[in-house]
Order: C-alpha cells, then structure tokens, then sequence
C-alpha cells in the first residue's frame, strides 16, 4: 500500500471521453472554453472580493494599483499560479498527450 | 529564474498593468505549449501516422512535405498547430493594443528625437517601392508586415517589432535586443582574428537591434543599416539615439545598395534573407559582393540547410512556412549559399557555412535564461548555435 502522502487522486474518469462533434478537436474547443468560462468567474468573485475588504479595511488608490510591479517572489509565484490555470483550462490537451504516450 | 526585461529607450511602448498581465500570460502560454504539447506531435507521428502510411505505402515518408500531407490529418497535431498560431497571433495583439493606445505619443518623441541633436542619421525617400516580397506578406504574422507606415511620421511597425520579438523571443536576444549582431560580431571575430572594419553595412536592420549590437562590438566602426520599410526605420533611428548609439539608417533594398563600389569592410545579413525571395537573395549577394572592399567580409546569419537532416525534423522545421507567414522560409533551408556566393562572384575557396555563436552566449544570458525554450526560428538556434554563411572578396 502507498503512503497516504503519496496517493494521487485519480482526476480523470477511466473511460474514453466521449465524442459529442464531429471534429474531436471540437470537443478539445468546447472543453476549454467552458474551463475559461470557470477561471474568468473565479477571477471576477476574487476581484470582488478583495475590493469589499478593502473598502471596508482601508482604502484603495487606483494609481497604486497601476504602478505596482512584482517582485521577483511574487512573479514566481504568479508564474506557477499561471500554469496551474493553463493545465486546468487545457487539461483535455494534456490528457490527448497522455493518451498518445500511452498508446 | 531570473527575468530579462527589456531596456526601456523613449520610443518603447509601454504596458498598462493589465496589457503587461496579458503578455506575461500569452509568453507562457506560448512555452508551455512548446515544451508539453508540441513533443506529442512525434508520438502522434511515430504511433498513429506512420504505421498507416507504411501500411498504405509499403515504405516510409521520404520527404516534409509527404509527411505534413499526413500530419495535418491528425487531431493532436491540428491542435498544437492551432495553439502555437493563436499565440502568435495573441501575441502581436497584446502588443498591438498598447502601441494603439500610446501612437501619438510615440510618433511625437520619435519626430522630437530625429529634430534635435542627433549623433546618427536618417534617410528616407518618397515614393519608394517597397519589394513585393515585403509589402505583399505579413512576416510571421506580424500585423502590417515589415513595411507598413500608417501615417506621416509612422513608427508602429519597428515598435511592433521590437517588443514583439522580445516577448516572442522570451528575452534571449538581452535587455537591448542586440544578441543576433553580438553574436554575428563574435563570430565574425573567430573566423577573422584581428578583424577592425572601418565601414560595416547591415541589410535588413527591421527596429536596429542588431545594428546596436554590431556598433557594441566594433565601436571605432560607421555603422550603416538599410531596410525597406519607413516606420521601422523611423523607429530604428529614434531607438538608437534614444540609447545613445550613433548608427545611420537608409530605406533602401539590399537589391540595389545606392552606395559606391568597393565601400565597405563588412556587410551582414542577420536572419533576414529569408523574408526575401530567392531571386532577391541572388541580388543582395551580388550587391554585397560589389560594395565589398577587396579582402571585405561578409558574413550571414540564415536558417541551417535541410540537406543531411530527417524528414521528420524538416517537417517541425518547416511549421512557420505553412502556418506562420513564412513564405519563404522552405525555400531558404533548401538554399546551397555557396552557389549563391559564387554565382555573385565570391571565390569558393573563400566561403564557410556551419554552425557558430548563438544569441545566449552573446548576452551570456545562458544561465539567466530558460533556454530550453529553443524554439527560434524554428531550430535549435534560439538558445545554442545560430548557422552561418561567411565569405571573403578576394582581393
């Protein structure tokens, strides 16, 4: 048996995804599309979010905003949360490639 | 890792917060399908493709094009082949966006800079004819191509350009986006010890970030650069002053160099002739070979060849003359420079080709930069060896 530590869930259903268009490629569009949808909707109640607990904390300069840049901490960071967001909206891109490998 | 940004000069454009959010997102988009998509393409090539080409055709693909006639079939390569053009075209537009935004501005620092005290020079002509093979394609899909000026004192092409190819690039050219003339420099050096031009000539300079590097390596050199498009070089000149570069800009083809016989120490082509038709690669060498002083250099940065490579690695080579604007591109891998050089009256004797000093050793960026990105151009020379054509005037 594994050790709980090093158990990977599953994250993907054993069987073939089904083809719904006539393009299999399609069905790769339509997949990502609705995983952007997602992400955008994430990124929206997040904005939302941060803006009331800073009303309600302080207060926010717009200009602020605009001038700030990254450290290089927080662009590495940034840059890893960006390809956790790439890998879930194109995961069926991912798992194409998987399915290749292992054919 | 460490970040390269770009050296900031008056004509830059600049990105708002959301735009530089934008292009940040769209450069690792871009890598991250290179590195974890695109190989999968070769599985697809070796599991999927090729057994049923074997099986139909009793052998294997002798050539890109046969296999690229199977590959486009296949739905893994439909995909990365879609997403590799849709950052490319992203990538223009989130540039495009904010030189939109700041055009005005832009115009208005670059007439400032060519007005005041310049330590180069510019000029222009009107009613030059741009060469079709410029003004008829958009160059890796550029938006507006090489040669196009929007308006009077237009500088949006080079500036495309320039922060487009550092972007596209992932910062391997440097800061000043002058690794390819760093790296020809070096490389010219190598191949003549003791080398001191007097008057080099660069063709086909685009926004003159090579043209600096060349200035950066010979700086007792006059250092001239000709390109065919207005606004790149508006912008080429306003960039070089603005960094304190004294270079001399001409909008002129390199099919009809308006300078004197035997006038130049060194002339070069970086990675340009294959925006160029094959005719007009016969002419620029014969050009070159005219305004070369006897025992002058000239020395070309281009595509390596196709011949001695496999079919599959010319098909993956091949990707931006189908999908990428690059007309062209096929035509140049297929190219013997040495018959161009002789048929332009360089003696063979006197001719090299072969691989030599990349950009990532120029800027010894090697450690700084992800470099396994190698994606420039389509081969491994973004971050290791650029190929090279070199010849001598006799004389």
């Amino acid at each position: 048996m594994a050790k709980i530590e090093n158990i990977k869930t599953p994250r993907r259903a054993k069987a073939m995804r089904p083809q719904y268009f006539t393009d299999p490629n399609m069905d790769q569009m339509h997949a990502m599309i609705v995983a952007m949808a997602t992400e955008i909707s994430v990124l929206y109640d997040r904005f939302d979010s941060l803006e009331r607990v800073l009303e309600k904390k302080g207060s926010l300069v717009r200009a602020d905003l605009e001038a700030w840049q990254a450290d290089d901490a927080a662009h590495d960071e940034r840059r890893s949360k960006r390809d956790a967001l790439i890998r879930r909206i194109f995961r069926v891109v991912h798992d194409a490639r998987g399915a290749l490998d292992a054919s | 890792m460490t970040r390269v940004f770009q050296e900031v000069h008056a004509v830059l454009p600049q990105a708002t917060l959301d735009e530089a959010a934008r292009q940040e997102f769209i450069n690792q988009l871009g890598k991250h399908v290179l590195n974890e998509f695109t190989p999968g393409t070769r599985v697809a090539y070796e599991r999927d493709v090729l057994p049923t080409f074997k099986r139909e055709h009793g052998r294997e693909p002798t050539d890109r094009h046969e296999i690229r006639k199977v590959m486009i079939e296949h739905p893994f390569y439909r995909m990365t082949s879609s997403f590799q053009r849709t950052v490319q075209e992203m990538m223009w537009d989130s540039v495009d966006e904010s030189i939109q935004r700041q055009l005005p501005d832009l115009i208005d620092t670059s007439r400032k800079i060519a007005a005041g005290n310049t330590i180069g020079s510019i000029s222009l002509k009107d009613g030059f004819e741009i060469p079709r093979y410029v003004s008829e394609n958009d160059h890796h899909a550029m938006p507006g191509g090489y040669s196009g000026d929007l308006c009077d004192g237009d500088i949006t092409a080079g500036a495309l350009y320039d922060r487009g190819a550092f972007i596209y690039t992932q910062g391997l050219f440097g800061p000043r986006m002058d690794g390819i003339g760093k790296a020809a420099s070096i490389m010219a050096r190598r191949l003549w010890p003791g080398l001191a031009p007097k008057k080099i000539l660069e063709i086909g300079c685009t926004a003159g970030g090579s043209t600096v590097g060349l200035k950066a390596m010979f700086p007792d050199a006059e250092v001239h650069a000709i390109d065919v498009g207005a606004a790149v070089l508006r912008y080429a000149h306003a960039r070089a002053e603005s960094l304190g570069v004294p270079l001399h800009f001409h909008q002129m083809s390199g099919e009809a160099l308006e300078f004197d016989d035997a006038s130049f120490d060194m002339i070069c082509c970086l990675a340009s002739l294959h925006e160029t038709s094959l005719t007009a690669t016969h002419n620029i060498f014969k050009e070159a070979f005219r305004v070369l002083k006897p025992g002058g250099r000239f020395l070309v940065s281009e595509l390596p060849p196709y011949e001695g490579v496999d079919a599959w690695t010319q098909f993956v080579r091949d990707w931006d003359t189908y999908n990428n604007a690059e007309p062209y591109w096929g035509r140049v891998h297929e190219l013997d420079f040495s018959d161009v050089a002789t048929q332009a009256g360089f003696d063979r004797t006197h001719y090299g080709q072969g691989f030599g000093t990349g950009v990532a050793e120029a800027n010894a960026l090697t450690s700084a930069v992800e470099v396994q990105n190698k994606k420039f151009m389509g081969s491994t020379r973004g971050g290791g060896q650029a190929w090279y054509a070199w010849m001598t005037k006799a004389g």
